[in-house]
């Protein structure tokens, strides 16, 4: 018992009694089992991922000293997805690691405007070697964009308006908006992605979970 | 394999980036997710492309939008145009409080009601209002807060600003943290998760650091203020549903448990400095103060739509 705690034997017998409510969430998560683990099949394609996931979705869910949750399906599936995306900001960040980037050398281009002339704004304080590689990446991606495209993009996700202000600010249709969206998705992709789509390639190959 | 070959990259993307915007809401629908993942193998390598290199850009947020700065011609622009009203905002200061056309832009309040709410900051940085709480977020960089309630922050470091929030007449200064802050009157509650703030009373330059693991509590007539460490997750608990306190005085739990109840809280002060420790669930916030009294040993007394903690056998005032 933690010392620093000097709660009643009244107020310590109700906490007890409160945190067994996430006995609640393990016996939905049972109940859903099923479908979180068809969920984890098309997420990850891996049958060995999917039998971790839901192993590691399981302890937490013990261990929870969540209270009530509004809506608790939502909140399982939530989890599981979180858990893949873990597994996979992890899986990058060591390809990544292991790739020496600081060899190759990235050109950001000026565009007419000059917009992106400064956009190198060099090592913050707080900036990992990391950080600045991927922040020079990125900007590279960026400024190799077509036009309209990093508008939108910029528009959208760093001045974070909505597809909606994004298309009144540009003067086009919302559908037009998402196409520039997808087409800025693409192009980063394929600058800032390249090590996981080899990977992703090698993982296809060796897809085991078709049928 | 059987599955056909995809041929247009760009409408995976936009159903990814579909995807990726549904499950981050609660009434997400998982079964149609489940069945277009299935659907193709690239799907999932979509998705996985587009959440992270979202995160990647918004790890980047501020200084791109930094650096995004109006080219120089334009700033001097600006400052002429200043210039000219220089002298009628500085006669409109000395007449009254209208609304000066060409000084910082306009105040937002947010209000969080039933559940807490997120805000984005302009640099990326995130304020998360728990339910019941008001922030009003001013300054041309959305830098100066004002805060009744209860919020988690989460400020991204910049050194060409600090952020400035008022509390229950305490004033945070931030460089980038993670912190949690509760303010109402003339009670505050600082709490900090990563990193270190600068807490100072209201209209006095000087400041206390409180680093990370360590909280600050103001409160009392006259107000004194108590430093003591805490452990990693007592920060902001309501973030998962509850609420910890660990050798706090009443005043100062009962205001923060009425943002729960939906109703004021308000404590006799013949016990107001009386200490809780102890973690409550929150439910749906309407058990909280009763469950306070049982533990405490206290009488809740209802006046009209608010509620009072008592000694048991304490005189009800007005009655």
């Amino acid at each position: 018992v933690d010392p620093r705690i000097s709660s009643t034997d009244d107020a310590k017998e109700r906490l007890q009694m409160e945190f067994e409510g996430s006995g609640g969430l393990l016996a939905l998560f049972e109940e859903h089992r099923d479908g979180i683990a068809r969920f984890l099949r098309a997420r990850t394609r891996s049958p060995a991922e999917v039998q971790d996931v839901v192993q590691e979705m399981w302890l937490r869910l013990r261990e929870s000293r969540l209270g009530p949750v509004t809506s608790p399906r939502a909140y399982l599936y939530q989890m599981a997805n979180h858990l893949v995306l873990d597994r996979e900001r992890e899986r990058r960040r060591r390809l990544l690691r292991d790739t020496n980037w600081t060899q190759q050398s990235y050109t950001v281009v000026p565009t007419a405007e000059g917009e992106w002339q400064a956009l190198d704004a060099g090592p913050l304080p707080d900036d990992s070697v990391a950080d600045v590689e991927e922040r020079r990446r990125l900007l590279a991606a960026m400024a190799t964009l077509p036009e309209k495209a990093r508008r939108a993009l910029i528009l959208h996700k760093i001045d974070e308006l909505s597809h909606t202000e994004v298309a009144s600010r540009m003067g086009i249709s919302r559908s037009a908006v998402e196409k520039h969206m997808s087409a800025a998705m693409r192009h980063l992709r394929t600058v800032m992605c390249t090590c996981g789509e080899q990977d992703s390639a090698a993982s296809l190959a060796t897809d085991r979970d078709d049928t | 394999m059987t599955d056909a070959p995809e041929s247009n990259e760009e409408q995976v993307l936009q159903a990814a980036l579909h995807w990726h915007a549904a499950t981050s809401r609660v009434d997400c629908d998982w079964t149609a997710f489940t069945e277009w993942l299935e659907a193709h193998p690239t799907h999932r390598l979509a998705y996985d492309d587009v959440v992270l290199l979202n995160e990647v850009i918004a790890r980047h947020r501020a200084v791109l939008r930094r650096s995004d700065a109006p080219p120089i011609s334009h700033r001097r622009l600006w400052w002429a145009a200043a210039a000219a009203v220089l002298l009628l905002v500085a006669t409109a200061l000395f007449v009254s409080d209208i609304p000066l056309p060409f000084a910082a832009p306009p105040s937002r309040d947010y209000l969080a009601q039933g559940s807490s709410s997120l805000i984005g900051l302009a640099d990326g940085s995130h304020v998360l209002l728990a339910p019941g709480s008001r922030l009003r977020v001013s300054g041309r960089h959305r830098d100066r807060l004002e805060l009744l309630g209860a919020a988690y922050f989460d400020i991204v470091h910049d050194p060409d600003r600090s952020l400035v929030l008022n509390a229950g007449g305490l004033v945070v200064r931030d460089i980038g943290t993670r912190f949690e802050v509760f303010g109402s009157g003339h009670m505050a509650k600082v709490a900090v998760e990563e990193g270190v703030v600068s807490v100072g009373v209201l209209g006095q330059d000087a400041g206390t650091r409180v680093p990370a693991g360590h909280r600050l509590l103001a409160f009392g007539t006259p107000r004194v203020a108590e430093y003591a460490s805490i452990g990693a997750d007592d920060v902001a608990g309501w973030r998962s549903g509850r609420l910890v306190f660990r050798n706090e005085p009443l005043s100062l739990v009962a205001g923060q448990i009425s943002l729960y109840a939906g109703m004021p809280v308000s404590v006799d002060p013949a016990i107001a400095a009386r200490r809780f420790s102890g973690v409550l669930v929150i439910g749906d916030g309407s058990e909280l103060v009763a469950r306070l009294g049982e533990i405490m040993d206290l009488a809740v007394q209802h006046q009209g739509a608010s509620l009072r903690l008592a000694a048991v056998g304490a005189e009800q005032p007005g009655r």
